[in-house]
């Protein structure tokens, strides 16, 4: 069986973010290959954003959505036994990020379906390395 | 999007707790009057809550390197940016991302 991917969660500063393009770009019109964002990479500014990001009740969403599959926002209310629409709510921020996908039903009442962005069953989150010194002479 | 265009780089980041991104891209396109440079470049702030673009770069002939500000009311308001390449035009967009961002909150 094909492993599954994880979805990975980077950091970089919108700074960084500019001059990484800014190089990959002159690499990518020089040579002609694509460098595109994979879909199973998503990238956040900060640690503290991506935390005010996800909250509990949304990775209880993530939760739900992989193992119980709701078939519809509604059925995933209930199962979390919260409301429609905080949970629709949370549902469309986690979309928007591309955490999951709403998939409108073509038959029956048309209802939307959250799935997974892809199939994933981990969030690798890549902490940023800050070099850390403390200097015992000078804190003495 | 041109038939013969090729999307060459693109990326896109996420912050203010998810309420705000920027992606930039650039398509390979063949040179021609409207993009003399052989390629479109395309820089947009979105505001992801309310799902309208803030900002936008591009590059598209008779106005160069230009800037969108008043979007997404006036779609035709353009600032000419006072750049001669990509380079610098990325680096301005991302630093008024950093001030509409930080103006808006």
């Amino acid at each position: 069986m094909k492993p599954k991917k994880d979805m990975i969660i980077e950091f970089l500063s919108l700074k960084e973010f500019g001059q990484r393009a800014i190089r990959e770009i002159k690499i990518a019109l020089k040579t002609g290959v694509p460098n595109i964002q994979p879909k199973n990479v998503i990238q956040f500014d900060s640690v503290t954003s991506f935390r005010g990001f996800m909250t509990l009740q949304k990775i209880e969403i993530l939760l739900m959505i992989s193992n119980v599959k709701p078939k519809s926002i509604y059925e995933l209310a209930k199962l979390l036994d919260r409301s429609l629409g905080a949970v629709q709510k949370d549902c469309d921020a986690l979309a928007r990020i591309r955490f999951i996908k709403l998939q409108k039903q073509k038959t029956g009442r048309g209802s939307i379906t959250p799935k997974l962005a892809f199939d994933y069953d981990k969030i690798v989150v890549k902490l940023p390395k800050h070099p850390y010194e403390l200097r015992f002479k000078a804190a003495a | 999007m041109d038939k013969a265009a090729q999307i060459i780089w693109h990326k896109r980041i996420d912050f203010k707790n998810g309420v705000f991104e920027a992606y930039i891209q650039v398509l390979k396109i063949p040179i021609r009057d409207k993009f003399p440079d052989g390629f479109k470049l395309k820089c947009v702030l979105v505001n992801t809550e309310l799902n309208i673009p803030v900002l936008l770069v591009d590059n598209h002939e008779p106005f160069g390197y230009h800037m969108h500000t008043r979007l997404p009311y006036d779609k035709k308001y353009r600032v000419k940016l006072n750049v001669n390449s990509y380079q610098d035009a990325i680096s301005l967009f991302m630093s008024e991302v950093e001030k509409v961002v930080n103006n808006e909150t």
